[in-house]
């Protein structure tokens, strides 16, 4: 379903119960939700066919520069399309398509693992750091912003 | 209610007729000596029996005196019987219960009864005596049973409402005192209600719908049982807790064990603090996730994005030399910075139309600063990620390593002490083993039941979200299902009524609890009534922390008094007070106790006494020679209208006795004496 800004419709799986309100590791849905469409766009996970019952609203990534950031990013990575940075609409939609796609993934690598749900969880994000074009990506990212620091 | 005389003629140990005077006023206690054994406890059953037709002794189908059984031939009987003559709201009241017990046999001194009787007489408005016909109702409405424990106690036993698993009977108590069983057993109806209203909605239903109730009901039986079970083990936990610090206490006591146990204190509370560490070291990795961890897997999409901005800055679209909005705005005026006209169809506004599409998008450009402007913060942010969950793993590591530390060298002092040569203090500790492995599967078991009826609760909620949606063709179920739900509504108001009233009292009661507590109590400890009903003794330490303290059996009993006399003076406040009476109109009560001062030192025999007098309209005191210890005696001299000997005649002691029997002797000063 598509959710425009007011409210975002997402998938709601289990992830979401578990990681916010049980074991409070996430502070809020909506931090789980970016994160969980970060984990789907690295791992390549999108899934079209989401469920939307899960609700939250746009406001929470609008009031927030870095995670306004992140949403736009991840819609301009999916699509090549620079509008897209002006369209929040499709922004969302993005979102909740990596964002479903991420929270699966999360079930698998996590809850239905046995094991602490926070060391499992900081063992996937060692898996990326060790990566070998994390750190360069860093770098990358810092002369990038060196040279468009001019604008 | 106040008391006037007890008459007593054949009961138990109390051979043919004998009577006490109660005293009131300003001298309202009532003190009655006795021997172990001389009859205080009977004298207190002599109440009960009178009341509720109930013996709490051994024995308790010998209710006619042995002398009088041994005096009389087969075939004759004894009159047993218990008087009170007493005054209640306004009236005078004289109850009595008698009962006949025939001699079947030679040493027969039980006897078959043979007949029963209860009178209540009472004075009309114009003096005159008149019967009641439904006696046994009087004296429940007057004093209804629910409240006999708190009237009539053994004060060497009330200590238990401060145990730990007492909460049901603190609350049970106060739901008692304030009359609100009337809401309970309201809620209960209801739900009795709703059920014949779903056995109607079952009869004209659907196959579906019944389906649906039929299965909910399943469930509902289901989670009954798993609730009953998880009560259960709660309180099997809780009582292995309580004996596991009663054994703590004990070789803290015994001298072999005391050095093991206090460095295992020590530890025990190290390793809490390392817990605790643990605890916050992992809420910081969390935070630290929930912030940032998204970046790690984001960094390719915010790389990408960059990348194509650098691209469009290489290119000069972003910044644009000319903007659109310079280009659009020249087309509306029609004329060109050069002062050339720019009609319509002209070749130079074609030409400056062109640079319409090749101008930057202003909001492109905001964006591309914005996204720019957080990318140094970014890749900060991504590299402190790691930095501070390595050095929060670390302390983590550390923190843990300790942990197993303290715990290696807890269990060397359960093997120590398992070892000690003093059987005492061996057998103590391998019970304390068993009860710490016995506490941690209940615990288990506590954490697999909540999820049990956590789930089930869920399934309950989802079946009746759907029996709610089926539409129903039949009008006959339609009608009592709106009634159960009618039923249903109400239930949940006095649900929400019957906590919110229960909240209010204990809120109440607590202060009056305190403040008599604290009258009693030397100490800088303080009671109170916790949120789940628990009536703990507390320490301050700290400007805002308390800690519940380790209780001798003397102030778990001073505190149970206190909360008993602030019931009373809670039940007499209301009955003096016409306002605010919806559930209870309160009640004036005098209080009976049984051996008050047997475990307290004599410092808090001094202050118990001292406040005695204040705990209820009227007190009756039975106590041993031994507690009436001077410090007893100098306070409660003077406020003792009445004072009463219980003179035990014991067959052990003389020949001439051959049965064991008591008479009561008022102890009367000197100047009452030559009166």
């Amino acid at each position: 379903m598509s959710s425009g800004p007011g409210q975002i419709y997402y998938e709601k799986n289990e992830a979401f119960e578990q990681l916010v309100a049980e074991d409070q590791i996430f502070e809020s849905r909506i931090r789980l939700l970016i994160f969980c469409a970060c984990l789907g766009y690295n791992r390549n996970r999108r899934a079209h066919d989401h469920d939307d019952n899960g609700e939250t609203r746009w406001m929470f990534i609008d009031n927030n520069q870095i995670l306004s950031v992140m949403v736009a990013s991840l819609a301009y990575a999916a699509t090549d399309d620079p509008e897209v940075l002006m369209q929040p609409e499709e922004q969302v939609d993005i979102l909740v398509q990596y964002g479903a796609g991420g929270s699966r993934l999360l079930v698998d690598r996590v809850l239905d693992e046995p094991g602490d749900n926070l060391d499992l969880l900081i063992e996937l994000l060692e898996e990326e750091r060790d990566s070998d074009e994390f750190s360069d990506r860093v770098d990358i990212i810092s002369e990038i912003e060196q040279e468009v620091s001019s604008l | 209610m106040e008391l006037d005389t007890l008459r007593v003629k054949n009961f138990r140990q109390f051979y043919d007729e004998q009577q006490i005077e109660f005293a009131n006023g300003d001298q309202n206690v009532t003190v009655i000596h006795g021997s172990n054994g001389a009859g205080k406890s009977t004298l207190l059953n002599a109440f009960i029996w009178l009341f509720y037709e109930e013996i709490e002794l051994s024995r308790p189908e010998r209710i006619a005196s042995e002398r009088a059984m041994a005096e009389i031939n087969i075939g004759q009987s004894v009159d047993v019987a218990v008087e009170l003559t007493f005054a209640h709201e306004d009236q005078r009241y004289e109850a009595r219960r008698t009962a006949t017990f025939e001699k079947a046999r030679e040493n027969d001194l039980t006897g078959q009864k043979i007949d029963t009787d209860i009178s209540v007489e009472y004075t009309d408005g114009s003096g005159n005596w008149k019967r009641r016909s439904n006696p046994q109702n009087t004296l429940e409405q007057i004093l209804p049973e629910r409240l006999r424990d708190l009237f009539f106690f053994d004060g060497e036993t009330i200590d238990q409402l401060t145990a730990i698993d007492s909460q049901d009977r603190v609350q049970m108590a106060i739901q008692n005192i304030m009359g609100i069983e009337i809401l309970e057993r309201a809620i209960r109806h209801l739900e009795h209600v709703e059920n014949e209203f779903e056995d109607e909605v079952d009869e004209h239903a659907t196959d579906e719908l019944s389906e649906l109730i039929t299965e909910k009901r399943q469930i509902k039986t289901e989670l009954d049982d798993i609730t009953d079970r998880l009560e259960e083990v709660q309180s099997s936990r809780t009582e292995a807790k309580r004996e596991i610090e009663e054994i703590d206490d004990r070789l803290r006591e015994l001298e072999d064990s005391r050095e093991l146990q206090q460095r295992r204190d020590h530890l025990q509370s190290e390793l809490d603090d390392l817990e605790k560490e643990i605890e916050n070291i992992n809420t910081d990795i969390a935070q630290e996730i929930s912030d940032t961890g998204h970046l790690v897997f984001g960094l390719p999409a915010i790389e990408k994005t960059a990348e194509m901005l650098r691209d469009k800055r290489q290119k000069g679209e972003i910044p644009s030399r000319i903007k659109s909005h310079f280009v659009e705005d020249l087309l509306d005026l029609e004329e060109c910075i050069c002062g050339r006209p720019l009609e319509a169809g002209t070749p130079a506004r074609e030409s400056v139309k062109q640079w319409q599409e090749r101008a930057g998008s202003t909001e492109l450009e905001e964006q591309a600063m914005s996204i720019v402007g957080r990318l140094t913060e970014i890749g900060d942010m991504q590299e402190d990620l790691f930095d501070t969950i390595d050095t929060l793993l670390e302390q983590r590591s550390t923190a843990r390593d300790k942990k197993q530390q303290t715990i290696e060298e807890l269990d060397d002092i359960q093997d120590k002490l398992q070892e000690v040569e003093t059987e005492d203090i061996s057998q103590l500790e391998s019970r304390r083993s068993q009860l710490i492995d016995k506490r941690e599967e209940f615990a288990q078991e506590v954490g697999r039941l909540e999820n049990q009826r956590d789930d089930l609760t869920d399934d309950i909620d989802d079946i009746e979200a759907k029996i709610s949606e089926a539409r129903e063709q039949s009008d006959l179920a339609e009608q009592a299902r709106r009634r159960q739900l009618v039923a249903e509504h109400l239930r949940r108001k006095l649900e929400a009524l019957f906590e919110q009233y229960q909240h209010d009292v204990r809120e109440s009661i607590n202060d009056r609890v305190n403040e008599i507590f604290r009258d009693i109590i030397a100490k800088d400890y303080y009671a109170k009534i916790d949120d789940d009903y628990s009536l703990l003794i507390l320490k301050d330490v700290g400007q805002q922390e308390a800690v519940s303290v380790a209780k001798s059996t003397g102030e778990r009993q001073v505190a149970s008094l206190s909360f008993i006399a602030s019931l009373v003076s809670l039940a007499r406040e209301r009955y003096e007070d016409d306002a605010d009476a919806t559930h209870f109109t309160g009640g004036i009560y005098p209080i009976v106790m049984d051996s008050p001062f047997g475990t307290l030192d004599p410092e808090y025999q001094k202050s118990v006494s001292k406040v005695m007098p204040e705990m209820a309209n009227q007190v009756v005191v039975l106590v041993t020679q031994s507690q009436w210890s001077d410090a007893v005696e100098g306070e409660l001299d003077t406020v003792s209208g009445r004072k009463y000997n219980l003179e035990y005649h014991n067959p052990s002691e003389s020949d001439a006795i051959n049965y064991e029997y008591t008479v009561i002797q008022e102890d009367k000063t000197q100047a009452e004496v030559v009166q």
